[in-house]
């Protein structure tokens, strides 16, 4: 994060490695996020998204580094601070024969100051049976119970593994809305973590982006910094490895295309005959993952 | 009516499009003195973007003088001369752009760029003077 502030870090994560069978899954991610902030991770399928997200809950037990959330060691999390998390899974784990309004009381009995009037409200607004039992509930239906389940304790910090794949466009912008509707019970700033591909939903929300690639940090900052700093050049020749060159790939007509930090390489260090384009999200995440 | 167009996907970050179209609005007169702008909440809510986005750009619009927040109305756009020189920039901008564009594709340097430029403005300096 660029920004100092004087309220700690909602999450910081630092030198963290998770290796499976010898295979970096995770590979020495170090990061802050401010409290307020949405951050967006976004890589290819096999990135090392929600490997990082369940190491930096606390779900999974990294080989080196450390990961912390609300100033909380990830594997020692407190009542108090699991109280304050949120979190819905790639696959949500919720019991197949109670009914949706059953599923509903039942996590509500686990939190502090649970809401049944709020998360009764959420429950409609996302459209969920209320009778109906969670085995018969639709893969998007069960993915806006678990999204209300996250939301109607009012927590802090929230964070979703590819929250919206299984939703339709109308579920995705409810679900987009609802984040900013949040207040946390204590009134503190929600933070929001959500990884995802569905790029045109991210880049609606995000304040913050980290770009994952093999388990590696390839770029990471505030959203609009990133799009007024970062730049693709097409040159014909390659161009040398500095600071501020972040990838570079010879394309198939034997143009180079280099994705640029101007921060760290202004342009006229580049060669005269250099083509400079800025780039929306998505064709940010195709330059940096080809 | 004043209404945004946003496209998140643009290469523009979505703090400059608000700004961007509201100066735009006010410069070509679509948007008045006294007119009031939607709230941050509306904005956010019907184009589905992060509230702290429209805050942003609403503060840099109040600081180029553009709009004055007032209590308990909202963003209102302000009269005067304060606005004048920001809104002409920004009029100016999509032909700044282009000059970098095509300077670039020519190989020009930023420096022989802005020489050429200068070189121009004083240039048509002079044939006013001599009119």
């Amino acid at each position: 994060m660029n920004e100092q502030s004087a309220t700690p870090a909602a999450i910081t994560v630092d030198h963290l490695s998770l290796a499976y069978g010898g295979v970096n899954v995770v590979n020495d991610v170090s990061f802050s996020v401010a409290p307020g902030s949405v951050l967006g991770i976004v890589g290819r399928n096999g990135a090392g998204k929600s490997s990082l997200l369940q190491c930096m809950l606390g779900l999974t037990v990294p080989q080196t580094g450390t990961a912390a959330l609300l100033g909380c060691p990830s594997l020692a999390l407190t009542d108090d601070v699991k109280a304050r998390l949120g979190y819905v899974a790639q696959t949500p784990e919720l019991f197949d024969w109670l009914r949706v309004r059953e599923q509903i009381s039942l996590i509500g009995g686990l939190y502090p100051g649970w809401s049944e009037a709020r998360a009764q409200a959420l429950s409609r607004r996302f459209d969920l049976p209320d009778d109906m039992r969670v085995r018969k509930l639709s893969p998007g239906e069960k993915q806006r119970l678990a999204i209300v389940l996250a939301l109607a304790h009012q927590p802090e910090l929230l964070v979703f593994d590819e929250p919206v794949a299984s939703l339709d466009p109308v579920g995705r912008r409810d679900f987009l809305r609802s984040l900013f509707e949040q207040e946390s019970r204590g009134g503190e700033a929600v933070t929001v973590v959500i990884s995802s591909h569905l790029l045109e939903d991210l880049e609606r929300v995000v304040t913050h982006l980290l770009f994952l690639e093999q388990g590696r940090i390839q770029l990471y900052g505030a959203r609009d910094e990133l799009a007024e700093q970062i730049r693709v050049a097409f040159t014909s020749a390659q161009l040398p490895a500095r600071a501020g060159l972040i990838h570079a790939k010879r394309q198939e007509d034997g143009v180079w295309q280099s994705v640029i930090d101007l921060r760290s390489y202004p342009l006229d260090a580049l060669p005269a005959n250099a083509r400079v384009q800025a780039l929306g999200l998505a064709d940010l995440f195709v330059a940096l993952n080809t | 009516m004043f209404r945004l167009t946003l496209v998140p996907s643009s290469p523009t970050p979505i703090y400059r499009q608000i700004v961007d179209q509201v100066a735009h609005a006010v410069a070509s007169g679509a948007l008045r003195a006294g007119d009031e702008l939607p709230s941050v909440r509306a904005i956010a809510q019907q184009h589905v973007v992060n509230p702290m986005t429209v805050s942003k750009a609403y503060t840099l619009l109040e600081q180029q003088g553009v709009v004055e927040r007032r209590r308990g109305l909202g963003m209102i756009v302000r009269a005067g001369e304060a606005s004048a020189l920001d809104e002409r920039l920004a009029l100016l901008q999509p032909a700044l752009d282009h000059a970098a564009a095509v300077s670039r594709q020519l190989g020009v340097t930023p420096k022989q760029a802005l020489a050429a430029l200068k070189l121009t403005l004083e240039s048509l300096d002079k044939a006013s003077s001599n009119e």
